[in-house]
């Protein structure tokens, strides 16, 4: 705790204050306007946090975060479309409310919904991580190769429409990290003997392409830039937290907050799933399931709490095992890895400041977004009248720049362009990006420690299976693909029965 | 064509020609903890998990035999992977097998996508597990 308190401490200075605030603006922004992620603004904005302090970079980065997470409520409350997909589930009882002339309510809500359930993520992150890290201390090459095998499994199996589209996509992104050296021995892979190629695909290009350039590439393909979807007049109503109400939806708060926060521990599974997870289960437990959708406060508390507790669960692999929850996580573990920082259990040990900071900062971020947000909803209402064609320069201008300025070199900004036409193909093709990416960003991790556990043991596979945390990972990794196989089968054959229709 | 066949074909098209380009990287170290291993692996997945889902795919779009304008597409791309992959790494006795083995089917009047996929399978399989049972385990494991 005292560790907690100076981190916290250390983060009160105007600049790191100045910085997390224009975080969460910029965050509130891209998350408000649907089409725009979270995802897209942390990887446009990590360039940008090259000259700065770890801790200092990487709180800004994490106040995107949470802003580009809280601000997806606007939209879904106002347009029914979702700013984030991790609102998704808000539209369902939000939009109702607002057609009904409590706009105002429903926002409120929604925003103290977002700050209880991050700070609750926040609260498990700061509990659980520590002990995680210890005992991943523990682990030797065999139990980090089984424990990235059994996330870019799990992140297939419940991220993807498609089993093997998901661990396809994972299986690229793994593959697209081993061009260049070898991490191990230094050999020369697949560089065609062209120098450029011997560092490989940088990580940053890699993201901003995948993110934001194949978003745009995917916006003018379907023709959705030019959807003129905006504001034009709300009727606000009562704009205030009904605390009375929210008193009364305590366990649904706890619930989808503990929700969240543990679905944000798998690997991959974002706020997407969350927040539709919390918002069935609201449902399942309410005393009035028939009110659901109709606009009602429940809804809105269950999907916002879930999907911003989601962010403090994805941070708890992310610093204990370096295995990020999600995309951004993904991208922010890419961003301690740029400022020399090696992300794992024994980042607890040798740099406590820095993960602490990380603690605190989310912890910041979540007063912040609450104080902002709440104070502002009526500005960055008017930001959902701005068109997002108008960013799409900027955007692209930034992509360039902040993948030339990575090595100052031209090959960056063509892995940028081949990432952002690999991301585009992959999802027009039903492929996961997700997977694509967090297989990029374990590649590494995963073939180092199977390398690594290789030499120990002169190749010999065995102590895989015979060590006991390896051994669980390992069937935990044959379960998830059996139960991902089976459910295919079984949605194979639903199908096939709708096909036939019904007998006669 | 099909999207879901069409992209399992390129994701086993590109496995293929990378697991080609990775037989030429040149490893100091010994046994399974090579470099070279590794990306052999994924690759050798990314290309069984591209086949299981291109004959899934194939089935669906034709539950019954393949028309007779489509086989020939399959027997080429067979052909190729034969010539390409397999002649070159594991002799002229798997290979000529295997060509024997397509060209039958592709004779017969059983061209069903189960059939073709089979041997696609097959022959991948064959092809790599030889390659890699002789190169990478049995030479480490029998001396």
């Amino acid at each position: 705790m005292e560790l907690f308190i100076t981190a916290f401490l250390a983060l009160l200075n105007v600049k790191i204050l100045f910085l997390m605030a224009l975080g969460i603006i910029v965050g509130l922004i891209f998350g408000s306007i649907p089409g725009l992620t979270a995802s897209m603004a942390v990887a446009l904005i990590l360039p940008m946090t090259y000259g700065m302090e770890t801790v200092t970079g990487m709180s800004f980065l994490i106040a995107l975060y949470v802003g580009g997470i809280s601000g997806g409520l606007l939209s879904a409350i106002l347009l029914n479309i979702p700013g984030t997909p991790a609102s998704i589930a808000t539209c369902f009882d939000g939009n109702p409310m607002a057609k009904q002339g409590k706009a105002g309510l429903a926002l409120a809500t929604g925003i103290f919904a977002s700050f209880v359930g991050g700070i609750i993520g926040n609260i498990i992150l700061i509990v659980f991580a520590p002990p995680l890290a210890n005992l991943a201390i523990k682990f030797s090459p065999y139990e980090y190769f089984a424990v990235g095998c059994f996330a870019i499994t799990v992140l297939a199996t419940l991220s993807s429409g498609s089993f093997i589209k998901g661990l396809l996509s994972g299986c690229l992104g793994m593959f697209a990290s081993m061009f260049g050296m070898s991490p191990v021995d230094g050999v020369m892979r697949f560089t065609f003997d062209l120098d450029f190629m011997a560092a490989g695909f940088a990580f940053l290009p890699a993201m901003l392409g995948a993110f934001a350039l194949s978003d745009i590439f995917q916006d003018f393909a379907a023709g959705t830039f030019r959807d003129r979807t905006t504001v034009k007049t709300v009727d606000m109503g009562e704009y205030k937290i009904n605390f009375a109400d929210m008193m009364r939806q305590k366990l649904n708060f706890i619930r989808s907050a503990l929700l969240g926060t543990f679905i944000g521990i798998l690997p991959g599974i974002g706020g997407t799933t969350a927040s539709i997870i919390a918002y069935s289960e609201a449902k399942r437990a309410s005393k009035h399931p028939e009110k659901f959708g109709t606009g009602i406060s429940d809804g809105i508390v269950a999907s916002e709490a879930s999907n911003n507790a989601c962010v403090g669960g994805a941070m708890v692999t992310m610093v204990t095992l370096g295995i990020p929850g999600d995309v951004v996580t993904a991208i922010l573990l890419g961003g301690l890895m740029i400022h020399n920082v090696q992300p794992g259990p024994l980042l607890m040990v040798t740099n406590p400041e820095i993960i602490y900071g990380l603690f605190a900062a989310l912890f910041l971020s979540n007063i912040l977004f609450f104080v902002i947000e709440y104070s502002g909803v009526r500005l960055f209402i008017k930001v959902l009248k701005l068109q997002k064609y108008y960013l799409y320069p900027l955007i692209i201008t930034m992509c360039l720049v902040g993948s030339y300025v990575n090595n100052n070199s031209t090959f960056e900004v063509f892995t940028m362009l081949l990432f952002g036409l690999i991301g585009f193909l992959i999802v027009r093709f039903g492929y996961s990006l997700p997977c694509l990416v967090i297989g990029f960003v374990l590649g590494g991790m995963i073939e180092t420690n199977f390398q690594r556990a290789m030499m120990f043991d002169n190749g010999d596979l065995t102590p895989l299976f015979t060590r006991p945390f390896s051994l669980v990972f390992m069937v935990l990794t044959v379960v998830s693909v059996f139960f991902a196989w089976r459910r295919e089968r079984k949605l194979a054959a639903r199908a096939r029965a709708a096909e036939q229709g019904p007998e006669l | 064509m099909d999207r879901d066949i069409l992209s399992y074909s390129v994701f086993l098209a590109f496995s293929l020609i990378f697991l080609y380009f990775s037989f030429g990287i040149q490893s100091s170290v010994a046994s399974l903890a090579s470099s070279a291993v590794f990306p052999r692996l994924i690759l050798t997945l990314m290309a069984g998990l591209a086949s299981v889902g291109l004959y899934g795919a194939i089935k669906k779009k034709h539950p019954n035999p393949l028309p007779k304008i489509q086989a020939p597409f399959y027997f080429i791309l067979a052909l190729v992977f034969v010539f390409v992959v397999a002649f070159k790494y594991i002799g002229f006795v798997p290979s000529a097998t295997a060509f024997i083995v397509i060209m039958s089917v592709y004779m017969s009047q059983n061209r069903t996508p189960k059939n073709i996929a089979f041997v696609l399978c097959g022959a991948f399989c064959a092809t790599f597990a030889v390659q890699y049972l002789f190169m990478n385990v049995l030479y480490f494991v029998l001396p």
